[in-house]
């Protein structure tokens, strides 16, 4: 089927996948109206893959929920993934401050603080050649053979892909280049010695 | 004469940019510049109140801006420093009653009659501290040894970066020596670490601060004051003189010395 419904927290996702057959919409319609207790949530938001879908199908889309009671569409949403192109990095050469963030859909390399508030999110590695004080997302298409490197390791959160952790409480003093990577699903922290990255 | 524009701005609030815009302005013009401090907080001004200006007022920054009076009326000189004039914000209006634009003709027309105009910025960083940064050539930052307000500062800072308002200074405001030596407080040092900009003075917590703004006399004036002399030093900075960052402490009684002496001992 090229519509699935998915609950989040507070809403449920619409996604569309692929252009939308004819029946799709009649399933999608019985299955909405039979699943009336589970929509009673009521909010939903749709999410399309980008130009593959012709916009019609979305709108078409919109009117058939829209037609159904207790329904409030929160949001149309494209998501349009460029893949991870290997050695496709941004160098970044000032210090992000509280409230600045750099998203993008490759490496990202920081030559300078992150600041606490800041966030880089980037779809590959992230490498901080100074301080990494803010929130730092590698991976974050989901791609968990991500890293994230700091001179000066002590972000407020570390995400890789959908693993989240907290930095642990530092004692002052003891600067040394850390990295952070995925093993066995938990987030590990490791001292760098020498030699390379990975 | 060509003036310069001066904007005090910090994101947080109650960190002291008032207290500071007061007593640099009044520094400063206790050495002969001629000084325009304006206020940018509309709908909540103090300036006014902190000097000891505000039964003064007629007209304000919002009657200039939308043609009901001319800047030479609204200007309020003070009385104890002749070069000091105090451009009130209208306390009835919101922000939105000016605009950065307004801003920026307005220091224009007080360039021309001022060596100095100081802007004293809303808390925040919507359209009050858009209005306060427009026109401004420097900035100065004020923060406290706090985590939020470090927080705050940074951003500030930031945005200033975006807006390529180069040139941007930092006020360490409300240094507790004592507090700072246990540990229990931020350093100079660490603020600085997270923020990296120049900084052009330190501030002890005074309590000289509390009992001159409640009656309207900028601290500068007494000479007791530990922030009186580093509000001078900031002035002196401001005029391209090099002297060293230090923190200005009261002289301790011997008698309470003794009473410290004793109280450590016992803990």
């Amino acid at each position: 089927m090229s519509i699935t419904i998915k609950g989040e927290r507070n809403y449920l996702v619409v996604r569309i996948d692929k252009p939308i057959e004819s029946e799709d919409l009649d399933n999608l319609r019985t299955q909405l109206i039979k699943n009336r207790y589970f929509l009673s949530k009521g909010k939903l938001l749709i999410k399309y893959a980008g130009e593959s879908i012709p916009l019609g199908q979305v709108q078409s889309l919109i009117n058939v929920l829209g037609e159904l009671e207790d329904v409030e569409i929160l949001g149309v949403l494209t998501e349009t993934t460029i893949p991870r192109d290997e050695g496709n990095a941004i160098v970044i050469k000032r210090t992000l401050r509280s409230g600045q963030s750099i998203n993008y859909n490759g490496d990202v390399i920081i030559v300078g603080d992150v600041n606490p508030g800041a966030e880089v999110i980037a779809e590959g590695d992230i490498i901080v050649i100074g301080a990494l004080r803010g929130i730092a997302h590698a991976g974050a298409m989901g791609d968990r053979d991500a890293i994230v490197y700091a001179l000066e390791f002590s972000p407020t959160q570390v995400r890789i892909a959908d693993v989240i952790a907290r930095a642990p409480e530092k004692v002052k003093g003891d600067i040394v280049p850390e990295i952070a990577r995925i093993e066995e699903n938990n987030i590990v922290i490791e001292t760098i010695i020498h030699g390379g990255i990975r | 004469m060509v003036g310069r524009v001066i904007v005090v701005t910090s994101g947080k609030g109650g960190v002291g940019k008032t207290t500071a815009v007061a007593n640099i302005g009044t520094a400063l013009a206790s050495m002969d510049k001629k000084i325009a401090l304006v206020d940018a907080d509309i709908g909540l001004r103090n300036l006014d109140v902190v000097l000891g200006l505000e039964n003064r007022i007629v007209y304000d920054i919002v009657d200039v801006v939308e043609g009901r009076a001319r800047l030479r009326q609204a200007l309020i000189k003070d009385k104890r420093f002749p070069t000091l004039s105090l451009l009130p914000a209208a306390q009835t209006r919101e922000k939105d009653a000016v605009s950065p634009g307004d801003m920026i003709k307005l220091c224009e027309e007080l360039k021309g009659q001022f060596d100095f105009i100081i802007i004293d910025s809303p808390a925040g960083i919507e359209q009050g501290f858009k209005n306060a940064v427009a026109p401004a050539d420097m900035a100065l930052i004020v923060t406290t040894p706090e985590v939020s307000a470090v927080r705050d500062a940074d951003r500030v800072i930031g945005l200033l970066e975006s807006m390529e308002k180069s040139e941007g200074k930092l006020i360490i405001n409300r240094v507790r020596t004592r507090l700072v030596d246990r540990g229990d407080m931020l350093s100079i040092e660490d603020v600085l670490e997270i923020l990296s900009i120049d900084l052009i003075g330190v501030i002890p917590e005074d309590e000289n601060i509390i009992v001159s703004t409640n009656k309207g006399e900028p601290v500068v004036n007494n000479g007791n004051a530990p922030a009186g002399k580093s509000f001078l030093d900031i002035a002196k900075r401001i005029l391209g003189e090099d002297i060293p960052i230090s923190l200005h402490t009261e002289k301790e009684s011997v008698f309470s010395r003794l009473l410290r002496f004793i109280g450590r001992k016992g803990e």
